[in-house]
């Protein structure tokens, strides 16, 4: 059988199932339905990641490597593959980690967010434990992932080949949470680990930023019932001194919600409809957005990258619906804060990738 | 001359710019203490150190919103407020804030 030939069984094949699974599904739009199933077309490495009992239950299996830069399509497939099935009510018999093996940074506080928003809404998951890599055991224990499974807390282990993860913090964005504090407590347990004093102001910067855009934009028309919710993890490697600060949502995105209170708009509306995702991403950050052309609002952004200026070879990443934004801007010192001073980008990349992340993802990497 | 302390008198981790970002956002450290005591006062002066840090969209709301909101001119504040920041790191931010103000228009008619 040639490969064209078994991709395109391997494709109908997903389509039955998820035809399958949608049958049962009554009283959900036929755009959601549509939606699931291209989520499960997409998912990947396809056949082997999903399997459906007879009571429609599903099980899904997580692939060798989650990792947005190595391995971006099949991670993201089986995230939202497991976002859709806890969105559409989908019963999730198990989720699988036997051959998970890898697991970067910002793939672990994603996966967390899934299984978070799983357990708000479900029941909890089962673990079968002894089937698991030891590393992504030791990152699952480091990272709180056992009381997030609902699971008894183990022993803190050791670092996973030089690396120790933060517990992954979760927020709402809403008149009684403050999300100032949490940051504030977040830059403490980064210097716990690490043993060092972090750029403290340029941190809670781009952090408090991040929250208020959360606020202001990320969920906006997702409903009242849509909690507003952030979560926020960190990394880092006792060999090599990096630091990666990762901070997510599952909102609208950057792209989706920028229009655009740039002045003029209109006039460059055309070109900007024809602007990938990595560009709006780019612009968004470094002219600022605004949906309601109030000159005052919308330049936050720009903060995201002051702690990334703070150290020398400081990068941030930006992945938003389908594009990545990559930046390392000059090392300022003192930062540059100054909304009337421009920044300086010392390289620069844009990339479009095939699926939407299904929110923003921001990554921080330092070395301290 | 009325002395109000960020970090002291209203959060040592202020962030968001409405109510809806956080129990401490720059409307209500605007509403509740910045506009009552220049109201009130020949002078104000606003500590700013010693707190975690600020982003843009707070100091904007915070400061720059005395000028949209609450009718005063950057000419009346630059004789009646006062930042004072004694850690060197957080002097940056006494030009932040200027930048803000005086770069806000007012979107009230009521003129203080």
């Amino acid at each position: 059988m040639s490969n064209r030939l078994r991709r395109r069984k391997s494709r109908e094949w997903l389509i039955r199932k998820s035809r399958r699974i949608q049958g049962l599904q009554n009283g959900k739009s036929f755009k959601q339905k549509k939606r699931l199933e291209k989520f499960l077309i997409h998912n990947s490495s396809s056949r082997q990641s999903l399997r459906v009992y007879p009571d429609n239950s599903i099980e899904i299996h997580l692939p060798s490597t989650l990792d947005f830069d190595a391995n971006y399509t099949t991670t993201v497939s089986h995230l939202l593959l497991l976002r859709s099935a806890v969105a559409y009510g989908i019963k999730i018999r198990r989720l699988a980690f036997e051959r998970l093996e890898k697991m970067s940074t910002s793939a672990a506080l994603a996966l967390a967010s899934e299984i978070d928003q799983w357990n708000q809404k479900r029941r909890r998951l089962r673990a079968a434990l002894h089937t698991w890599h030891p590393n992504i055991y030791k990152i699952f224990t480091q990272m709180g992932f056992f009381e997030l499974l609902g699971l008894p807390k183990q022993e803190t282990m050791q670092s996973v080949d030089g690396a120790t993860f933060l517990p992954f913090r979760r927020g709402v964005v809403s008149k009684t949470d403050d999300g100032g504090a949490q940051a504030r407590l977040f830059r403490q347990e980064i210097e716990a680990i690490t043993g060092v004093e972090v750029a403290q102001l340029e941190l809670f910067a781009a952090l408090s930023e991040a929250m208020t855009n959360v606020g202001q934009h990320a969920y906006d028309n997702m409903g009242a019932r849509v909690k507003k919710q952030w979560w926020l993890s960190a990394s880092f490697n006792h060999k090599t001194r990096l630091l990666k600060v990762t901070f997510l949502d599952h909102g609208r995105t950057i792209p989706k919600t920028l229009p655009l209170k740039w002045d003029n708009f209109e006039k460059i509306k055309d070109i900007f409809n024809t602007m990938s995702d990595a560009a709006k991403i780019k612009a968004a950050v470094t002219m600022g957005r605004s949906r309601t052309r109030q000159a005052h609002r919308g330049k936050g952004l720009r903060d995201l990258m002051t702690f990334a200026m703070a150290y020398p070879q400081g990068s941030l990443a930006i992945f938003s619906r389908k594009g990545k934004y990559w930046v390392r801007p000059a090392n300022d010192v003192p930062p540059n804060f100054d909304p009337t001073q421009p920044l300086t980008v010392v390289e620069e990349k844009l990339l479009e990738n095939r699926l939407s992340i299904g929110g923003t993802l921001i990554e921080w990497a330092v070395t301290i | 001359m009325k002395h109000i302390c960020i970090a002291n008198d209203f959060s040592i981790s202020p962030s968001g710019r409405e109510p809806d970002d956080g129990p401490f956002n720059g409307q209500r450290f605007r509403e509740e203490l910045l506009v009552p005591a220049l109201q009130t006062n020949e002078k104000v002066s606003v500590r700013i150190d010693e707190v975690e840090g600020y982003g843009s969209s707070f100091l904007e709301e915070a400061f720059g919103g005395l000028v949209r909101q609450d009718g005063f001119t950057a000419k009346q504040l630059e004789q009646k407020l006062e930042l004072v920041a004694d850690k060197q790191k957080f002097k940056i931010y006494t030009d932040v804030i200027w930048y803000h103000i005086r770069s806000a228009r007012p979107e009230k008619k009521d003129a203080y």
